[in-house]
């Protein structure tokens, strides 16, 4: 398989519209808040437009409650597919997570226990949600506080299973794996070690902060040092994976995230030979012959 | 399948009234962090992310407010009307129903006015966009096309009547200025959308009856008919082109049929 390959990435964010818009800066793709862009109209969707002409972009969601016992919110994935049809984005991603329950939304990314019936639960729906957007989605790992002690088997266990059987795609996020193995006493390497290389689409980095013993997921420092070793260590598991950098508070002016993420560019050009690092933005092919979904197929006019 | 619900209802129940009587028992403690610390970082982030969707929907009125009124606010809005909706965007908008209800907030009444204003920048933000209609396409009309006129209105706009000077008290904290002090004031103020940005003004009786007739009913004659309660026979047709000209530069017009 060959994956496709969008380079280096930054999330977009609202503060940095009028400087991507006036100096058109050198970055390979963004990746958008897919619930921001979810009104009706006005500024936000007009400055996506604008953005959106000048990059390639995939949407990363954070309400889809996959993990949730609700049924599928039918409202919310009419509004995805809406906004999918208007920014045509090189894939969607959301959390592997529930995010509400009876109807009432905790805006927070919440554990499941690592289960065989929590498993059965995902695969369903996650084949629901692919039938219905006619491609694959990617889902993503959390920073957790808690584990439950219905759980079964390790966090990697469970989520490659879960990519397995439901035929889809795995978005890493290095800075997470780090703080659940922090707070969860697991080494972080066994866990990158654990998903199969063809199931991941792509890479996140972040900043986090310490809490007496704990790490929670902030979004709001630069990436350390441990973050950036253990992603020299997910490029040599898993080749080439289109990065990007979510910051979310705290959010330094655009070049200065610019440079930070230069740094991943540094560590994989390091890591990986120079032809590994080609872009490669083409279709990919369904590695599923049961299913024929087509991925969206995007041409950077930049 | 309902061990997971269970969990899911039980870990709500922590996230909404602090009952964490259900949900520990299903948590991993060790010498790190117990089961009940460990929650409390969803519990802390829970009420946080809330506050913060409320502080940037309702910046003006916090400043009127000032910390710590604003702050007992918005516990008060997250325990009574948890989020019903996927996107943090529409969590705040019962904030109006909660202001007239409750106290010290009721007998303020300014304070529900100025939270209206808010609400509805807000809602014009980011409401439909539509194409708007040309002084031209008004000047092509023919004398028929006149008496069975319908105009069709923008989304964005927004009609606010006022009994206090909520208005004024808004736009100085809009510039970080000392509000004046209430007075009574009775006016209704529009807001619309023109070139993406929203703009505002007070309105005048005789356009208040026009727009609200025009926008209600959709009919130009309804609106002249309207208009000849406050106008002469005379003043009447100049006036409504007058309005209606107003409008159309302003982009409040979508449609002419
Ligand atoms: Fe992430």
């Amino acid at each position: 398989m060959t994956r496709p390959f969008l380079g280096f990435g930054l999330g977009l964010r609202t503060e940095h519209y009028p400087y991507i818009i006036e100096h058109k800066p050198d970055i390979d793709w963004f990746e958008i808040l897919t619930e921001n862009y979810m009104v009706p109209g006005g500024k936000p969707l007009d400055y996506l437009d604008k953005i959106r002409n000048d990059y390639p972009m995939v949407m990363h969601g954070v309400s889809l409650s996959i993990g949730s016992t609700d049924p599928l919110n039918l409202n919310y994935l009419k509004d995805l597919k809406q906004l999918m049809q208007r920014v045509q984005p090189r894939w969607i991603s959301d959390h592997l997570c529930w995010t509400s329950v009876n109807g009432t939304n905790s805006h927070d990314l919440l554990p499941l226990p690592y289960n065989e019936d929590t498993i059965t639960h995902l695969v369903n729906r996650i084949c629901q949600v692919q039938d219905y957007l006619g491609q694959r989605i990617l889902l993503e790992n959390l920073s957790s506080y808690v584990t439950y002690n219905n759980s079964e088997m390790t966090e990697w266990e469970f989520v490659n299973e879960i990519a397995r059987r439901a035929d889809c795609h795995i978005l890493l996020d290095i800075n997470n794996i780090f703080v659940s193995a922090h707070n969860h006493q697991f080494d972080p390497v066994d866990y990158l070690n654990g998903i199969d290389i063809d199931r991941v689409m792509q890479f996140h980095l972040a900043g986090h902060s310490y809490h007496g013993e704990m790490i929670i997921d902030t979004h709001d420092h630069d990436v350390c040092d441990p973050v950036w070793s253990l992603y020299a260590t997910a490029l040599k598991r898993f080749g080439a994976v289109s990065t990007m950098i979510e910051r979310d508070d705290d959010i330094p002016e655009f070049p200065r995230l610019r440079k930070e993420l230069a740094i991943a560019e540094d560590i994989a050009t390091r890591t990986l030979p120079a032809n590994a690092l080609q872009l490669n933005t083409a279709s990919q092919a369904s590695t599923n012959s049961d299913r024929n979904y087509t991925e969206l197929s995007y041409e950077h006019t930049a | 399948m309902n061990t997971l619900r269970k969990l899911q209802y039980e870990f709500l129940d922590y996230l909404l009234d602090d009952s964490i009587a259900g949900i520990v028992e299903r948590i991993e403690s060790n010498q790190q962090c117990s089961a009940e610390e460990r929650m409390t970082f969803y519990g802390n982030a829970y009420t946080l992310r809330l506050k913060e969707a409320l502080s940037t929907d309702y910046e003006r009125l916090h400043s009127y407010l000032g910390d710590e009124l604003f702050d007992s606010l918005m516990q008060h809005y997250i325990d009574s009307y948890p989020s019903q909706h996927p996107s943090l965007r529409y969590f705040g908008r019962h904030m109006v129903e909660l202001v007239e209800q409750l106290e010290p907030f009721k007998t303020l009444t300014e304070v529900a006015e100025i939270t209206r204003i808010e609400q509805a920048f807000a809602n014009s933000f980011d409401a439909a966009d539509c194409p708007s209609v040309s002084l031209d396409q008004l000047a092509q009309l023919n004398l028929e096309a006149w008496a069975s006129l319908t105009l069709q209105f923008q989304g964005a706009i927004q009609l606010l009547p006022q009994q206090h000077n909520s208005f004024q008290i808004w736009q100085a904290l809009a510039n970080e200025e000392t509000p004046p002090q209430k007075t009574s004031c009775d006016t209704t103020w529009l807001i619309w959308r023109q070139d993406l940005v929203s703009h505002y003004r007070a309105l005048e009786n005789g356009e208040l009856t026009a727009l609200t007739t025009a926008m209600s009913t959709g009919s130009f004659a309804g609106m002249c008919e309207a208009m000849l309660e406050q106008f002469s026979e005379q003043e009447t047709p100049l006036k409504t082109v007058e309005y209606l000209q107003q409008w159309i530069n302003d982009q409040m017009v979508t449609a002419l049929n």
